[in-house]
């Protein structure tokens, strides 16, 4: 099996998630977070493929990867990404996010900007990058095939760019406290 | 474990109306990545993976469209 996904090194981080007792644990913890995160904008169901630890990294969705319209805007949501269970030590398990396809498109299917990072079996391009889209409007042309670096995104990120850049209404008044949570119960440093 | 979880993430914010995360079963898996594969590249899941994995889909195969079938693509497909 290709897969785009490659292990975790140094060189490149994968995000460190709740630690739990065990792979199961751990992976619930994962997806709830990513839920709650996503309960911003939507009441679309994440969705997770497997707990048990394995070579390949498994897939995890919104709404089994379709657009999600949201609200008050123009736009819809698409997020897939791939994650790792990894064994923290003897008595802990975590989540790792392996790589993402995170897409935020206008209601009739054109593609705004899409955040990419797919570290292996997808060209050459391993690098966290974003593409920008028919919908932006007039692009110069070899714009539309760039792969503008970035840095590691978020789920939490790409909610936050809905609601902050794109108007899209949220769903709960304590979005950013939301967001905060679940970002802090990742590892990952608030910006 | 997973109500514990729960508390630690998410404290005190509100988690009524939040629904349950979905462990997809093989199946759900396999339709639902057949399902998009039909829809947004016009292909079978079965094609999809025949074509990615020969190299059949040009030099850019980092196109959006593709990034995202290649994400769903079931564990062991």
């Amino acid at each position: 099996m290709k897969t785009l996904i490659g292990p975790c090194s140094s060189a490149w981080p994968c995000f460190a998630l709740l630690a739990a007792r065990t792979a199961r644990a751990a992976v619930r913890a994962f997806a709830d977070a990513c839920q709650l995160a996503l309960s911003c904008l939507t009441l679309s169901q994440f969705n997770v493929e497997g707990y048990r630890p394995i070579d390949f990294p498994y897939r995890a969705d919104l709404q089994r990867g379709q657009s999600v319209p949201l609200a008050d805007a123009e736009l819809a949501l698409v997020v897939v990404l791939r994650y790792r269970i990894v064994e923290k030590d003897a008595t802990r398990w975590t989540v790792h996010v392996a790589g993402y396809h995170y897409e935020l498109q206008r209601r009739d299917g054109r593609e705004l900007v899409a955040y990419h990072w797919h570290p292996q079996g997808a060209g050459p391009v391993t690098w966290p990058h974003i593409h920008l889209g028919p919908a932006i409007g007039d692009l110069w042309r070899p714009a539309t095939r760039a792969h503008f670096p970035t840095g590691q995104v978020t789920i939490e990120d790409m909610v936050r760019l809905a609601i902050r850049e794109f108007g899209v209404t949220p769903r709960r008044s304590d979005w950013d406290a939301v967001l905060q949570r679940t970002r802090v119960a990742r590892d990952e440093p608030v910006p | 474990m997973s109500v514990r979880q729960r508390s630690k993430v998410e404290d005190d914010v509100a988690v009524s109306d939040v629904p349950p995360v979905h462990f997809l079963t093989p199946t759900e898996a396999w339709e639902s990545f057949d399902e998009a594969a039909r829809r947004y590249v016009g292909m079978s899941g079965e094609a999809f993976i025949a074509t990615w994995d020969a190299g059949g889909f040009g030099e850019d195969p980092d196109r959006p469209v593709l990034i995202r079938m290649a994400m769903l693509r079931p564990v062991g497909r």
